[in-house]
C-alpha cells in the first residue's frame, strides 16, 4: 500500500483511497478508542465518528504520521464522548457486578484459539486491566493508551495530544505507577507470565 | 525517590534518556534497590499494556458518499440552469407585482375620473337641450339671409320661410357628395383614434402580464431542467 499516494488522492476526494487507508487503520483506532473509553459500542461511535471527520479535514494534513494524525482524531472524539458522558451519566443496561463494574459481554472477547479456561483467564485479564486503565485521569490514560498499547513514541503522543514532550513524560510515568499499583490488587488474577514479567527479570 | 525519578525511569524505559542521563541512572540503580524495585513495576505494568490483546474492529469504518458528505457530480449546464431558475423567479414576482400594483392603482384613478366625465357629459347634453331651440330659431334667419346671398348663384329658389329651406336641402343635395366626403372624413377621423385608443391601452395594459408569463414559463421550464439533472445525477452516482 502506497499510503503517500492514497492519502494525496483522498485529499483530491477519492473515497476509496480514504477507504483504503480506513481499512489499514481502522483495529488501531477502534483499539485506541475502546481503551480510552472502555465500552465497545461507545468506541465503535467515536471510531466511525473519527473517520468522518479524518476525511472531511485530510486536506489539513501536512506531511508527517498519518496514524499519530488519525489517532488524535480518535481521541478528541473519545474525549468529546467522555465530556458528554460527564454532563449526561447513564446507568448501563448490562449487568454489574459486586464491584459495580460492568459484566464485559463475552462475545466480543471470544478467541476460537482458547481453551475455555484460557479464555476465561483472557477474559480476566483484560477485564482487570480495563479495569485499571479506567481507573486513570483521562489525560494518564490517553498518553499510556497512545504510548504503550498504539506503540507511538513520546513526540508522536506529545503530537496527538498536542501537549509539551515533558508533559508526557510526566503523565506516562504516573500513569504506569498508578496502573502497577492498581494490578497489585489483582495479582492472584494475573498469568504468572505478567506476574514475573519485569519484576523478576 | 521523587516524582523526578519515576519520569526518569519512565523515559529510559522508552530509551528517551541520552546516553549521560542513562549512565547516570544505571549507576544509581545499581546501589539504590527502591529505585530498581520501582524500575521493574514500571516495566510490569509498560509490559501489561504492551500484551493487552489487540481488539479488532468490529465492523468495517468505511465511510459512503452520504457520509462524507459528497455530493453527485452535476453536468457542466447544472449550474447555468439553476442561475436561469432563480433569475427567471425574481423577474416573474418583481413584474407580476409590479403589474398588480399598478393596475391597482390605476383603476383607483379611474374611478371618480370616470365619473366626472360621465357626470359633465349629462350636463353638457341637458344645457344643449336647454339652448338648441332658441338657437334653432336664431340660426333660421341667419340662414334665410345667407340663403339670400346664394340667391344670386341659385335665383330659381323663393326666398320663403319654406323655400329657404329647400335652398338649404338643394345646396346640401348639391353638395352631398363634397358634404358627405367632408363629414365623413373627420367623423373617420374621430372614431379612428376611439376605436385605434382601445387596443392601445389593452396592449399596454396586457404587455407586463405577458413579461410576468414569459418570465414564469422560462422558471418552469429551467427549474424542472434542473430538477432532471439532480435526478439524473443521483441515479448514475448510485
Amino acid at each position: 500500500m502506497d499510503e503517500t499516494a492514497l492519502i494525496t488522492s483522498a485529499q483530491q476526494g477519492d473515497l476509496n483511497a480514504f477507504n483504503t487507508l480506513v481499512l489499514h487503520y481502522q483495529d488501531a483506532v477502534f483499539n485506541t478508542a475502546v481503551r480510552i473509553l472502555g465500552d465497545d459500542d461507545k468506541a465503535q461511535d467515536a471510531s466511525q465518528e473519527a473517520f468522518i471527520s479524518a476525511f472531511q479535514s485530510i486536506r489539513s494534513f501536512r506531511g508527517g504520521s498519518f496514524k499519530a494524525w488519525l489517532l488524535r482524531t480518535v481521541t478528541n472524539a473519545c474525549l468529546d464522548e467522555l465530556r458528554r458522558k460527564k454532563r449526561r451519566p447513564t446507568t448501563p443496561l448490562e449487568p454489574e457486578t459486586n464491584d459495580g463494574d460492568e459484566v464485559e459481554s463475552p462475545k466480543w472477547l471470544a478467541d476460537p484459539n482458547l481453551t475455555p479456561a484460557q479464555q476465561a483467564e483472557a477474559d480476566e485479564l483484560e477485564h482487570a486491566i480495563q479495569h485499571c486503565l479506567d481507573a486513570l485521569p483521562t489525560e494518564f490514560r490517553t498518553a499510556v493508551v497512545l504510548a504503550d498499547v498504539q506503540g507511538l513514541d513520546y513526540s508522536e503522543v506529545a503530537q496527538t495530544i498536542r501537549v509539551p514532550l515533558g508533559t508526557i513524560k510526566s503523565r506516562i510515568a504516573r500513569a504506569r505507577l498508578k496502573l502497577r499499583e492498581c494490578l497489585r490488587s489483582f495479582e492472584e488474577l494475573l498469568p504468572a507470565a505478567f506476574r514475573l514479567d519485569g519484576e523478576n527479570t | 525517590m521523587n516524582r523526578r525519578d519515576i519520569e526518569l525511569l519512565s523515559a529510559y524505559l522508552d530509551g528517551q534518556l541520552n546516553a549521560v542521563d542513562s549512565a547516570r541512572l544505571e549507576a544509581r540503580l545499581n546501589t539504590d534497590l527502591e529505585l530498581d524495585s520501582a524500575l521493574r513495576s514500571l516495566r510490569t505494568a509498560r509490559s501489561v499494556l504492551q500484551k493487552l490483546p489487540t481488539r479488532k474492529a468490529p465492523r468495517n469504518f468505511t465511510l459512503t458518499r452520504q457520509m462524507a458528505g459528497l455530493k453527485p457530480p452535476m453536468p457542466k449546464a447544472y449550474p447555468f440552469f439553476r442561475l436561469a431558475t432563480v433569475f427567471a423567479s425574481i423577474l416573474f414576482l418583481v413584474s407580476f407585482t409590479s403589474t398588480a400594483l399598478s393596475s391597482t392603482v390605476t383603476m383607483g384613478a379611474a374611478a371618480p375620473m370616470a365619473k366626472f366625465s360621465e357626470d359633465s357629459a349629462n350636463q353638457e347634453s341637458a344645457d344643449m337641450a336647454m339652448e338648441s331651440a332658441p338657437m334653432e330659431a336664431m340660426e333660421e334667419p341667419s340662414l334665410a339671409m345667407q340663403d339670400q346671398s346664394m340667391e344670386t348663384a341659385t335665383p330659381q329658389i323663393v326666398i320663403t320661410e319654406d323655400g329657404a329651406r329647400i335652398a338649404v336641402e338643394a345646396t346640401s343635395n348639391l353638395n352631398a357628395g363634397e358634404a358627405e366626403t367632408s363629414k365623413t372624413a373627420p367623423s373617420e377621423e374621430v372614431t379612428a383614434p376611439e376605436t385605434a385608443a382601445h387596443p392601445k391601452t389593452q396592449k399596454e395594459a396586457a404587455s407586463p402580464y405577458q413579461w410576468a408569463l414569459i418570465f414564469f414559463i422560462i422558471s418552469l421550464i429551467s427549474g424542472i431542467t434542473t430538477w432532471a439533472m439532480k435526478i439524473s445525477a443521483r441515479k448514475k452516482w448510485r
